[in-house]
Parts: structure tokens; sequence; C-alpha cells
């Protein structure tokens, strides 16, 4: 309950204090921090890792049929995408398939992380991010 | 229903059956339960247990190099006749098992392949290759990492990371050397253009000032002539003895005289006065430049008066 009302908190404070957002759960491309979720059921959550008890919940959801994630960046912008802590590929990637359920992601250049959080994907919902830096 | 004292027999006897069974597991010393089949089941299925927290996916370093050595004898076989083949291997396997030593050996062989052909396209697909290894041996120390994920040993990941940057700083040197061998010769007339211009120093005051100051001289000398012409003439005219032609020379020999006096004069006047005017100039320039720069070019104007002349003299290295 904490939790959420910090969630809801931060983000207000955050513009309060004249900071930029990181990137935020959004699913459409206004954001232009970072991370751009183009599907609608797709939650994003910047910063965010999945816990053993988040696993053992998506378990049944897991087994269910994979769904598809594209990953590109804007510009001339290059990078490495790790999901689940494994290399993925190198963006563009395009339809890489993976069980629903959250993930973790992180598309890196070098030193530099362009963008790193948890997606979320119901049964049945692919999704394409871009990453905009 | 009431029980037959058959019926009661076998009632007993299952249950005596049962207990048989049940007691020596429940209460004989450990030694032998050991060997009894029921401790041997929960033993198994401790080990059942145990082997499924260990992942499916788990991967040791000692699997990855096994993976990678196989890749690497035929990509071995390749790289000396035909780099780029190797590279793609390399780059083609790498891709498949996330591998950064892989990813370097492509970058590598690509390199190799443009120093073969003098083409920058492949060294810089090599570049390529190797920030995708910087990626994964930067994201392999980050906790996000999956520990077990052990593509490559922990202890080899600095020294790979020094390998990639020196395969980056190595392929920008090799790019720099095939351009210069591409670029065209500059056009000649670019050359020309290159040419230093020559400092503001006041050198061409100096000159132009000298050359005037010089003709001024001259000037001053026709004038001195003419008017000692004129003089002469104006003698002659005077002379009482001097009648018919030769007056009438002598007269004409004073009007040249003149003539060569006021064209001294003119001459002389704008000669020096502009002369002494640019001299100054430029003088001034050069020191303003000296005081700049340290140049050692050195003007001396001097006045130079004799029984004969009457002048400046200019002395110096311009």
């Amino acid at each position: 309950m904490i939790e959420l009302r910090l969630a809801k908190l931060l983000p207000a404070l955050t513009l309060a204090a004249g900071l930029a957002l990181p990137a935020a759960a959004s699913a459409d491309c206004d954001d232009a921090t970072g991370l751009c979720v183009q599907s609608g059921a797709v939650k994003w959550k910047s910063d965010a890792t999945v816990s053993a008890q988040t696993k053992r919940k998506e378990r049944k959801l897991r087994a269910k049929d994979p769904v598809s994630l594209s990953v590109s960046i804007s510009g001339e912008g290059r990078g490495t995408v790790f999901l689940d802590g494994r290399f993925a590929g190198v963006a563009p990637l395009n339809n890489f398939s993976l069980p629903p359920g959250s993930h973790e992601i992180q598309v890196r250049d070098g030193n530099r992380i362009l963008a790193e959080g948890v997606l979320s994907f119901p049964a049945g919902e692919s999704a394409s991010i871009e990453i905009r830096h | 229903m009431r029980s037959t004292p058959r019926t009661r027999s076998l009632g007993l006897r299952s249950a005596a059956l049962a207990l048989s069974i049940l007691v020596p597991a429940a209460t004989v010393p450990t030694a032998a339960a050991a060997s009894s089949p029921i401790f041997a089941m929960a033993k198994k299925k401790k080990k059942k247990k145990a082997a499924k927290k260990e992942p499916e996916n788990k991967l040791t370093a000692e699997q990855a190099e096994e993976a990678r050595a196989a890749v690497k004898v035929r990509g071995m076989g390749l790289v000396d006749d035909d780099p780029g083949a190797a590279a793609s291997l390399y780059a083609e396997e790498a891709r498949k098992l996330g591998d950064p030593v892989l990813f370097i050996e492509a970058a590598e062989a690509y390199k190799a392949q443009g120093a073969k052909e003098r083409e920058i396209e492949p060294v810089q697909s090599g570049m390529e290759e190797a920030r995708i290894a910087l990626d994964i041996l930067y994201f392999l120390q980050d906790p996000r990492a999956d520990a077990n994920w052990e593509i490559v040993a922990e202890s080899e990941i600095s020294g790979l990371i020094d390998r990639a940057k020196g395969h980056l700083d190595a392929s920008e040197t090799l790019i720099e050397e095939i351009e210069a061998e591409k670029a065209p010769p500059p056009p000649p007339e670019a050359e020309g253009k290159q040419r230093t211009p020559a400092p503001k120093d006041g050198r061409g005051f100096i000159a132009a000032g000298s050359l005037l100051t010089a003709v001024g001289v001259g000037g001053l000398g026709m004038m001195g002539a003419g008017i000692a012409m004129g003089i002469d003439a104006q003698n002659q005219v005077e002379d009482p003895t001097v009648t018919g032609q030769d007056f009438d020379d002598a007269d004409a020999k004073g009007k040249k005289a003149n003539i060569i006096s006021y064209a001294g004069i003119g001459v002389g006047a704008v000669g020096i006065i502009g002369g002494v005017a640019l001299l100054v100039i430029g003088v001034k320039k050069r020191k303003a430049y000296k005081a700049d720069h340290d140049d050692s070019a050195k003007v001396r104007v001097t006045p130079a008066l004799g029984p004969a002349m009457t002048g400046l003299s200019i002395s110096g290295r311009f």
C-alpha cells in the first residue's frame, strides 16, 4: 500500500522538482525520455525487477503459447538487448519469442544503459518497443 | 452384519501383516533403515528435489568453452584463406550463443578481411562485432545478469574488455590508413593556394617608399642638372660675344635646362615626400610586427650627405 502511494507520488515530486521523468509505464509514444511500448496490453515499468514470488504466480501463464517482442532504437542509435539476464540479440530485434508473463529487459550500448525495467506480457499479447535517446 | 470367526481371523492377519511392514521401517536402527527400500525411496525424492533446484538452462563457463571450441576449430581453417567466411561463421555462432569471445573473433576476422582487401566496410563490420562483445561483457558485470548464464568465466571479463577495446583502436587506425591510400592526390591549384601569405610586416611599404625616394632623389638630381645647364646657358646668352646661331643655341639650351629643372623639382618633391611617408609607415608597421613576432629583420634609414650628393640611405633585410 505504501509502495503504491509512493509510486503515485514519485512522478509528481519529480515533476515538481523540475527533473526529467525516467522511462515510465506508458502505452503511448509521448515520453521522449526513453522506452516506448507500442502495445496497449503490455505493461512497462522502468528500473523494476521480477521477484521470485511473481515468477511463482506466473507459472501457469508462462506455460501458455509464446508471445513475441520487437525492439528498435530511434535514429542511428545502436544497442544490445538482454532479456531475463541473458543475451537476446542486437537491436533491431525482430519477433523474439518468449513466454507470456513478466520479463526483465535491459538495452545497453557499451557502458551506457539505454533502458531497463520489466515488461509484462498478458497471454497472446506481443509487443514492439522503441527506445528513444 | 456380524463377522464370522473366519473373517475375524482374516482381519487380524491383515493388521498383523501391515504392522510387520511398518514397524521395521519406523523403529529399527539407522544402519538398517538405510538399506531398507522405504528409506531408499525417500532419499531418491530428496535427490530429485535437489536436482530440481538446479535450473535446466544453466550454462557454466566450461560448457560455453566447449561450444566455443567447436566453432573455433571450424573457423581456424578459414581465417587464413578466407577471413570473410570465417568472420561470417563466428558472427553467426556468436549471435546464437551470445558469446562475447566469438564476437571478438568475428571482429578480428573482419579486420583481417579489410586489411587483406584494403576495404573499409569489413573493418567497420568488425568494429560493430567488437561493440556487441563489449555490451555483453559490461552486462555480465551488471547485477541484472543471470548468475546461471556464465558465458565466460568472471576472471576473464576484464581481459576480454581490453581485447575488444584494443581491437576498436586498431580498426580505427587501419581505416585511416586505407582512407589515406584511397584519397586522390591534391590538385596542383590547391597547392598554389596553400602558399603562406606574406607577413604584414610593412615590407611592401618600405620597398615602395625606397623606390619612390630613389625616384625623388633622381628628380632632385635632374633639378640640379637643369639649374647647372640653365646657369651655363644664361652665361652664354649674357655674353656679348655670343651672337647669331650660338645665341639661339644657348637660348634653346637654357629653355631646355629650365624644363629639366622644373621636371626635376616636381619629380623630386613628389618622390621625396611620398617615399619618406611610405618609409615611415613601413618602418612603423615593421616595428609593430616585430613586437608581435620575434623577427630579426632590420631596416635602417639614415641621411646621406656628401660634397656631391644629398639624400637618404636605406639598408635592411626584407
